[in-house]
């Protein structure tokens, strides 16, 4: 109620308030109008393709893939960042922001320069019969590449703000390093955690520059819809691309209600 | 038995400088000195929290300078007590047993048993939240406790605790720790609780310690002046408590005091100069000490003075700049000091 009179009263505020909903209009319109565009009966049609329901398939196991790699190896990173340390410190925090800043298709080209058919270890990769070029295990690293900055920094941040004096008095108790960090510091930052998987997850699956560029097949959605827009145009596209908005909207919705669940009972606990 | 020997630690432009001392079992060293001293790190050092530098640190006769703090056997206790948020206060105290792998039957029957001498059987249930100051100290102090310990390592556990409870808490915490016969070692900034808590006080400053005595000897006979500073002048000294028509007496160097402290036998005193009040006449009261003394010695200290006299014992009590130059006091000066019974404090 104080920020509605506040409004009303500062100028400031009010063109603030305005250049704001100018933001949300500019985000939500586009998505609206696809998923309007469409009747609802096109839109759940589209499921009934094939190629579609491959494609969505692809997305989201390539993109739980990469998310799980993300946590595997992120988790443990992120909490040496959060509690040691060390002589280039800031060096490491930029090269774990490094993916979110450079162009995805660069990303795309370095990372075929490493795994690809010519690149540096394709020698290694060919003893081991792996393949990464037109391959889900191409667009599971492209898309790895791009979003495990998310579960990183997102996880640092949950750890920061779990006093480490708790894990000492855990430890002073009997309770090793690890046990500490799984009983005290992870049930506190899960809310943290959670953020960094739902958004590593949903970056992953949006992923189209890197992965077009190391594994155009099987084909992602986003390359389904690119090509389905080369050859057929928005009539093609647009059904697909409403579906795509609706199930990902849905899933963020779902896990960002979890989070801000989890979040409050710990800010409760707290 | 703790043994902490040329312990040194350095962290920024922070450190420890040889730091060495030992506590005996069921004796508890008051570790007292300003913020910034060094104090907490000191406990981490002997928890293992933080790795020294060069020294050695052993509990009960093994050196565990390079044990981590899991396989030190201490009961820590924060001065923000650090419940675990996230778990209930049964949970809390439990974790100990569980890290430990205890069967679930015989945690909780710990669990109950300590809680229900600690008075807080009534709490197990219930969130970590809205916990007063003194049910959050029993808990974490339960929860040190319940893996039986081999030393009690406690970061000012009642600064968090209203005044009102933090006496009784004082008295009960000291006893419970009397009980398990095991080294203590206790830091606070506070020389009230240091006084009534120590056995011998550490006196710490800038990463030393500076003094290390018994209680009534760093407070009468500090040996540098920022202990003189820190601590402050206070009357403390060793008595017997007797009662006396239902009255607790208690008898200093051959001066008789009247205390309303119920305790008998050999007790520490301590009276807060500020609570002794000066005057020229007798004041005559049955429940005031009013003892007749020759001023020894007078010391401007800011807005107050501190006037010492001897009465058969020597006292300090602390005056108003104004009523220092009201009475136009000089030594030698035969003055009465007064004070109540409920100035007395015995322990």
């Amino acid at each position: 109620m104080g920020m509605a009179t506040k409004m009303k009263t500062d100028p400031m505020l009010l063109v603030f308030a305005v250049a704001g909903a100018v933001l949300i209009t500019f985000i939500s319109l586009p998505i609206l109008a696809t998923v309007a565009s469409e009747n609802p009966s096109d839109t759940f049609g589209a499921l009934k393709e094939p190629e579609v329901r491959a494609a969505i398939g692809t997305s989201f196991v390539a993109a739980l893939v990469a998310t799980a790699l993300s946590f595997l190896f992120g988790v443990p990173l992120a909490y040496v960042m959060a509690r040691v340390k060390f002589p280039g410190k800031g060096i490491v925090q930029s090269i774990i922001d490094v993916p979110v800043v450079i162009p995805h298709t660069i990303a795309g080209i370095a990372l075929l320069v490493v795994f690809g058919r010519m690149g540096v270890f394709s020698d290694q990769m060919d003893a081991l019969g792996l393949r990464f070029e037109d391959h889900l295990l191409g667009i599971v690293t492209a898309m790895m590449f791009v979003s495990c900055s998310f579960v990183v920094n997102s996880a640092r941040e949950g750890f920061e703000a779990v006093d480490e004096r708790l894990e000492n008095v855990a430890r002073s108790l009997g309770a090793s390093r690890t046990g500490a960090f799984l009983t005290v510091t992870v049930p506190l930052s899960l809310s943290s955690l959670a953020t960094g998987a739902i958004m590593a997850w949903a970056r992953a699956v949006s992923e189209f520059g890197a992965v077009v560029i190391i594994a155009f097949f099987p084909r992602v959605i986003p390359t389904l819809i690119y090509e389905k827009n080369l050859h057929g145009g928005l009539s093609e596209s647009i059904p697909i691309a409403a579906l795509l908005v609706i199930i990902c909207v849905s899933i963020f919705a779902v896990f960002r209600t979890l989070a801000a669940m989890w979040k409050r009972r710990t800010e409760e606990e707290q | 038995m703790i043994s902490v020997d040329s312990l040194e630690y350095a962290a920024g432009r922070f450190s420890l400088l040889d730091i060495s001392f030992s506590v005996g079992d069921g004796e508890t060293l008051v570790v007292l000195g300003p913020t910034g001293a060094g104090k907490t790190v000191l406990l981490e050092l002997i928890a293992g929290f933080r790795r020294p530098r060069s020294g050695h640190v052993s509990i009960g006769g093994n050196d565990v300078t390079s044990l981590p703090p899991e396989h030190r056997g201490v009961g820590f206790v924060y001065q923000d007590y650090l419940l675990f948020p996230h778990l209930s206060v049964f949970e809390n105290i439990a974790y100990g047993l569980e890290a430990r792998g205890a069967r679930r039957a015989e945690t909780r029957r710990s669990v109950e048993s300590l809680s229900s001498q600690l008075g807080i059987v009534h709490l197990l249930d219930r969130r970590t939240r809205n916990l007063s100051g003194g049910e959050q100290q029993r808990i974490a102090l339960a929860r040190a406790l319940i893996t039986n310990p081999k030393a009690m390592l406690l970061d000012e556990p009642f600064a968090a605790v209203d005044p009102n409870t933090k006496e009784r808490l004082m008295r009960e915490t000291t006893r419970i720790l009397a009980s398990l016969g095991i080294p203590v070692v206790y830091v606070t900034h506070d020389q009230v609780e240091a006084t009534e808590m120590a056995d011998r006080i550490a006196v710490m400053n800038e990463g030393r310690i500076i003094q290390l005595d018994l209680p009534e000897r760093v407070f009468s006979s500090p040996k540098t002046e920022f202990v003189a500073s820190f601590v402050g002048t206070r009357n403390i000294y060793k008595g017997s408590a007797r009662k006396e028509n239902g009255r607790t007496v208690v008898e200093v160097q051959g001066v008789k005091l009247h205390s309303s402290v119920d305790i008998e036998g050999s007790v520490h005193v301590t009276v807060r100069p500020e609570d002794i009040l000066i005057s020229s006449q007798m004041i005559s009261s049955s429940a005031r000490n009013s003892l007749r003394g020759r001023i020894t010695a007078l010391k401007e200290k800011g807005p107050v003075v501190y006037l010492t006299a001897d009465c058969g014992v020597d006292m300090t009590a602390a005056i108003t700049r104004e009523s220092f130059r009201e009475f136009k006091l000089t030594v030698g000066d035969e003055v009465y000091l007064t004070f109540k019974a409920t100035s007395v404090n015995l322990f």
